[in-house]
């Protein structure tokens, strides 16, 4: 049993971290403070992504080893899934072509910054979060790359198809970290298709596999209808980045809350394209 | 502490977050992964007891936060209080038994140190921290606890054999070190 002296001495050490803890997390919001502890974060994870990327090249081939043999059988299923993908968009194709030269003829005709007109850099995909608690990845690419903090982040094409995944949060020489679509704190500005309805709204990430949601009123929104970035004054994504189709609408009195699947699957991200685009102050 | 007690300690913690962040990162199950930084932190009050455990837990969370883009300081908080609470509680069992206590102890800790973490994210204004995610990061962090909790325990008693060995400082087994009357 401890003496009351010896107790005493140790709520007081327990009262110098924790001070010094609290201290510490005041510091994260405040603005010079905030951006030296995100250049140190950024500096460590530079130092780090070499070990990183040894052990994840090392770990790949065991990972698809295990994944392959217990998913044998969804694996087969994906597959006839995915052929019979491949053939719907090979009919969508044709279809595409022709709204594809009537959208050019639109967007000709206003002045809103356009996604498709960017430069990006193709980076690789290190590894995921360091905390339970955050949905983010680790990018191969950094500062020397031209890749910046707020800069938008979209998947490959391929045949899940391509669109927004995230966005650029920290930004070291090497390497920078993506905050993922589906991350609780993650935002961005939509509108829902692009000749539709003209809604105009906030989607909200909801967790890991979870879709996207938004509440909505005044709007009549259908199922299977396309979002993608508003590009609005302001907003931190340009315009025109898919971003999901709407999965469910359920209305609530004068407000609709919307589903949205996003077009990117978050989870077991090998490349993703930085656009070199950051938002208007 | 001597310096060749920081050292070990240094290296213990420095060991812990590169094997975090190079390799336990990546091994994801039900969208959580193991978080060997809280079990040291439970170990450390295990080891230490509860204000030079407290101290490494600060330390410890520290570190882990430099990973993440969560609020810095907030692992340093939790853990800081995770480890102090551990060392806070009597020793039990002897020392043949210790062991196994000792591993129990640590297990319990990583698994409401896990919960804590949630609840001071939350006090902190962090959205969706007790979502259903939470129980699956819970289950994985424990059960990684089971496995990593004896090495890190281990590592943190070879930090304390040095602390035993300086003059003035007694380490008793499975407590916390005292200086001789």
């Amino acid at each position: 049993m401890a003496s009351p002296t010896r107790r005493a001495s140790q709520h007081i050490t327990l009262l110098i971290v924790v001070l010094a803890s609290i201290t510490v997390l005041t510091l994260n919001y405040r603005g010079a403070a905030s951006h030296g502890i995100g250049r140190i974060r950024a500096g460590v994870v530079d130092a780090i992504s070499p070990l990183q990327r040894g052990v994840a090249a090392a770990l790949h081939p065991v990972a698809d080893f295990f994944s392959g043999a217990l998913q044998y059988h969804s694996v087969l299923q994906q597959n006839v899934a995915l052929r019979q993908e491949v053939q719907a968009l090979k009919n969508e194709g044709a279809v595409a072509a022709y709204e594809t030269s009537r959208a050019e003829q639109v967007l000709s005709l206003t002045r809103l910054g356009d996604a498709s007109g960017l430069q990006s850099v193709v980076a690789d995909v290190l590894v995921g979060p360091s905390s339970n608690f955050e949905q983010t990845d680790e990018l191969g690419l950094g500062t020397s790359s031209g890749v910046g903090v707020d800069m938008p982040v979209e998947s490959g094409g391929g045949l899940g198809g391509g669109g927004l995944v995230g966005q650029v949060v920290s930004a070291g020489a090497s390497t920078s970290t993506m905050l993922l679509i589906d991350d609780r704190r993650f935002s961005v500005d939509v509108r829902f298709g692009l000749a539709g309805s003209n809604a105009v709204t906030v989607l909200h990430g909801e967790g890991p596999g979870q879709p996207l949601s938004a509440t909505v009123s005044g709007f009549s929104l259908h199922r299977g209808e396309r979002v993608y970035t508003s590009g609005l004054a302001g907003a931190l994504f340009p315009a025109g980045i898919p971003v999901g189709t709407v999965r469910s609408v359920s209305t609530s009195g004068l407000t609709e809350t919307v589903s949205v699947s996003p077009y990117a699957d978050p989870g077991g991200l090998q490349y993703v394209a930085v656009l070199l685009w950051t938002p208007t102050a | 502490m001597t310096l060749g007690a920081w050292a070990r300690l240094a290296v213990c913690a420095v060991a812990a977050f590169l094997f975090q962040v190079a390799l336990f990162d990546q091994v994801v199950l039900v969208n959580a992964h193991p978080d060997v930084m809280i079990v040291l932190a439970g170990a450390a009050g295990v080891v230490f007891g509860p204000a030079r455990g407290a101290v490494i837990g600060f330390v410890a969370g520290l570190l882990a936060d430099l990973a993440t883009v969560m609020p810095f300081g907030l692992s340093s908080l939790t853990y800081c209080l995770v480890a102090f609470a551990v060392g806070t509680l009597p020793s039990l069992g002897t020392a043949e038994g210790r062991r196994s206590i000792d591993l129990a102890v640590v297990v319990c800790a990583s698994a409401v140190g896990t919960l804590a973490y949630a609840a001071l994210g939350s006090l902190t204004g962090q959205g969706g921290m007790f979502s259903p995610q939470l129980a699956g990061v819970t289950v994985v962090v424990t059960l990684s606890a089971l496995v990593l909790g004896l090495p890190v325990l281990g590592a943190l008693r070879w930090v304390a054999r040095a602390l035993a060995q300086s003059p003035g400082q007694l380490v008793p087994p499975g407590g916390s070190a005292t200086v001789a009357q």
